[in-house]
């Protein structure tokens, strides 16, 4: 069955796709936006810790289902089918705005040094480590635009780090809680600079959307009364209201379609009762995540693309990254938990790069108010894990417990990627990603140096016991995955070149955190839909000239 | 967001289980007619161990906070897949019990209770048999269940009235638009 041909399919409709849909969208094209998700409601979620996006052993509300596993190898190679429910698994979510609906929302343009990790830092042993093809100057005016576009609060005055803006913020930063005020005192006589976090969240009424009302459960959930800044209550909607853009939604794209001369044709896909579709189009944007897309381009498989489309070089799929999280965790003698959401409030960007000795390094901050299901895994190194004594923790710590983590940056690995199984296929019938890697040496090495400075910034603060959280060397990816069709100027080193266009398929673009070479000493969602805006701007540039990509 | 269909294997897993109920009527004991899956001597032992994992104090453990409820309600639906191995491991609780210390489970003082979880945590009961199954794996997923059944929402059985978030000294229900003071 065949669908009225379009300017542009985008498939998936997360920080980078549903950029991209609103872009081309108002610049005049007809865009089809796919999403495999539905729409997420915070009423029917309501505040269920255990299906929520940041603990889910009963499943994941924001998708996706049991519908859709994947496979985990291990060190040995061996590989086990596993459900979103799984932490190998490696969700981040599928639904309307995906992560954009329940993320913790922390909106971190990447500094300088992020985009030139190669030159900064050097050759690492066993990595694939480069710079981006392009400048922290060249994204700084798409920067601007997402954080004025979908909305951010912050302030960058007191961040003495901080890469150069044209533009202030749209809106102020956060009022510190509690928690924060007392780490902000303290680093500040630990000789570190603090700064509010820049967050993707109202701190005024914006964009028709009320102000937040500080909630506990923030980073997990959906926020019950829009303060969360998502592309599913922003840019979605007005891509919708161009009238140029139609959303569908439980719509599974699973084939990229090509002509013999081995350029895109459009999609298959299947509706929401299962039967398969073809969509045409002039252009394709994949935006699925990092280990989506790669899926997709890999099983989309012509004569022209034996080994899937983008993949002449072996690419796709490959320097999967997400970040070797560490930090420390600080027990008080009094509360200091107010209940003033969202809880992460307070950082530093001191030790994110320029560590005499060390490879990267990452900002640290305090940690989002940790759900009770959540805090029964939180306990210093041998202690109790059941009974009476791991219940008086619960009760007597909770409001103690203080919790300082940074997104270390990881050396980009070749090893570390996304393939697509030989044997496991999803309810449809089509092959599933293959998640397989692990963490180089050097990453332990800064998150050790990183948790230390954590753990000086709790002792600074008072913290009468104090214990360190170090990563595991098992591959990463979840909910900051990218890196898996990076941007470069070599083919044989790269999926796309830097504006996102498939090397070898002019009318294929990617516009997820799959194109990030290295994935920053941050949460990585704004540059995400920073790149998003970028690779729009390309595509609509070349339109308007005329060039039909085909 | 609802989902029209659920998965081939969940619709499989839980005919299954239905069939299964119906068929072996006269060969197996029959749910408690308070649960979906359990028996009321799995209800019992569960009950027992849910107040080793969290014990009542002067706030309500395990078996009272309804953590048998929720690991019940799991056990015929998303967690389907673990109930050959929780009828087979409570029945080897049970037995080993039994062949150690004279008596099931349930009915061991309190200090006998905790010390054989603490030998199924530990591994120290591995070299047993257990019908295939590994003790100390089956441990680790009771204590996650109970732990969920404990300070999870409502919602899904457990946490009778919001004990949990009451110990911890948190308001529920949350009240939205509230003042900051």
């Amino acid at each position: 069955m065949a669908n009225k041909h379009v300017n542009a399919v985008v498939v998936g409709s997360g920080a980078g796709g549903g950029v991209a849909a609103k872009e081309l969208a108002a610049a005049g094209l007809s865009v089809v936006l796919f999403e495999r998700g539905d729409w997420a409601r915070y009423d029917e979620h309501n505040n269920d810790e255990l299906t929520s996006q940041r603990t889910f052993p009963l499943g994941c509300y924001y998708g996706p289902d049991n519908r859709h596993p994947r496979v985990a190898v291990d060190r040995n190679g061996n590989g086990r089918i596993v459900y979103p429910n799984d932490w190998s698994y490696h969700n981040n979510a599928a639904c309307v705005g995906s992560g954009t609906v329940s993320y913790g929302a922390m909106a971190w343009r990447f500094m300088k040094e992020c985009f030139r990790f190669k030159t900064t830092y050097g050759h690492i042993e066993g990595s694939s480590t480069a710079d981006w093809p392009i400048s922290y100057d060249d994204l700084e005016p798409f920067y601007e635009k997402a954080e004025w576009d979908i909305g951010v609060a912050g302030d960058d005055f007191r961040n003495p780090f901080a890469p150069p803006r044209r533009k202030p913020h749209p809106m102020p930063p956060f009022e510190h809680n509690r928690e924060a005020r007392m780490l902000e005192a303290a680093a500040r006589n630990a000789g570190f600079h603090p700064f509010p976090i820049p967050m993707l969240r109202n701190s005024v009424p914006y964009g028709g959307r009320p102000a937040c009302i500080r909630m506990r459960n923030c980073v997990g959930f959906a926020c019950p009364v829009n303060a969360k800044c998502g592309t599913q209550n922003t840019v979605i909607p007005v891509a919708l209201s161009t009238g140029n853009c139609e959303l569908r939604v439980n719509s599974l794209v699973y084939e990229i379609m090509t002509n013999d001369r081995g350029k895109v044709t459009g999609v298959s896909w299947f509706d929401q009762d299962n039967r398969r579709q073809v969509q045409t189009a002039d252009i394709v944007v994949v935006a699925g995540s990092a280990t989506e897309t790669a899926r997709l381009l890999l099983n989309s498989r012509s004569a022209l693309h034996p080994e899937g489309i983008g993949n002449r070089y072996d690419q796709v799929g490959r320097n999967l990254q997400g970040h070797a999280y560490c930090g420390a965790d600080g027990l008080f003698d009094e509360d200091i938990y107010d209940d003033v959401g969202p809880g992460a409030s307070v950082a530093i960007c001191d030790f994110a790069h320029n560590n005499p000795g060390i490879t990267g390094g990452a900002m640290l901050a305090n940690e989002f108010i940790r759900m009770p299901y959540l805090f029964t895994g939180v306990r210093p190194p041998g202690s109790a894990r059941w009974g009476k004594a791991h219940k008086d923790f619960q009760r007597y710590n909770f409001k103690r417990h203080v919790s300082i983590r940074g997104p270390v940056q990881e050396v980009p690995n070749p090893e570390s990627r996304v393939r697509v199984s030989r044997e496991v296929k999803d309810w449809w019938g089509i092959p599933v990603a293959e998640i397989s890697g692990f963490k180089l040496d050097e990453d332990i090495k800064t998150a050790r140096f990183i948790a230390a400075k954590a753990e000086e910034w709790l002792r600074a603060a008072g913290a009468r016991e104090v214990w360190q959280s170090i990563p595991g060397t098992g591959v990463s990816g979840s909910q900051h995955q990218s890196g898996t069709c990076r941007m470069g100027d070599d083919p044989r080193t790269s999926v796309t070149n830097k504006f996102g266009q498939v090397h070898d398929v002019d009318n294929l673009f990617i516009a997820d955190g799959s194109l990030h070479v290295t994935n920053g000493a941050f949460n990585p969602v704004l540059t995400i839909m920073a790149l998003g805006y970028w690779v729009s701007d390309h595509i609509v540039r070349e339109w308007n000239h005329g060039n039909r990509f085909g | 967001m609802q989902h029209k269909t659920i998965s081939r294997r969940n619709f499989i897993r839980m005919s299954a289980i239905g069939a299964g109920c119906l068929c072996f009527a006269g060969c197996y004991s029959l749910p408690d007619s308070r649960y979906y899956i359990l028996t009321a001597g799995e209800a019992g032992l569960l009950d027992a161990i849910a107040d080793q994992i969290i014990p009542p104090d002067d706030f309500p453990g395990g078996s009272e906070a309804g953590v048998t409820n929720y690991i019940d309600r799991q056990l015929a639906g998303f967690y389907g897949e673990h109930v050959p191995m929780y009828r087979s491991c409570l029945k080897k609780i049970d037995e080993t019990c039994m062949d150690l210390y004279g008596s099931g489970f349930g009915a061991l003082d309190s200090g006998r209770q905790h010390a054989f979880l603490a030998d199924m945590e530990s591994g120290r009961l591995n070299d047993g048999d257990w019908d295939g199954h590994n003790p100390r794996t089956f441990f680790n997923m009771l204590r996650d269940h109970c732990l969920q059944g404990f300070y999870g929402s409502p919602r899904h059985g457990g946490n009778r009235n919001y004990v949990s978030y009451r110990m911890m000294r948190l308001d529920y229900p949350l009240v939205i638009g509230r003042n900051v003071h």
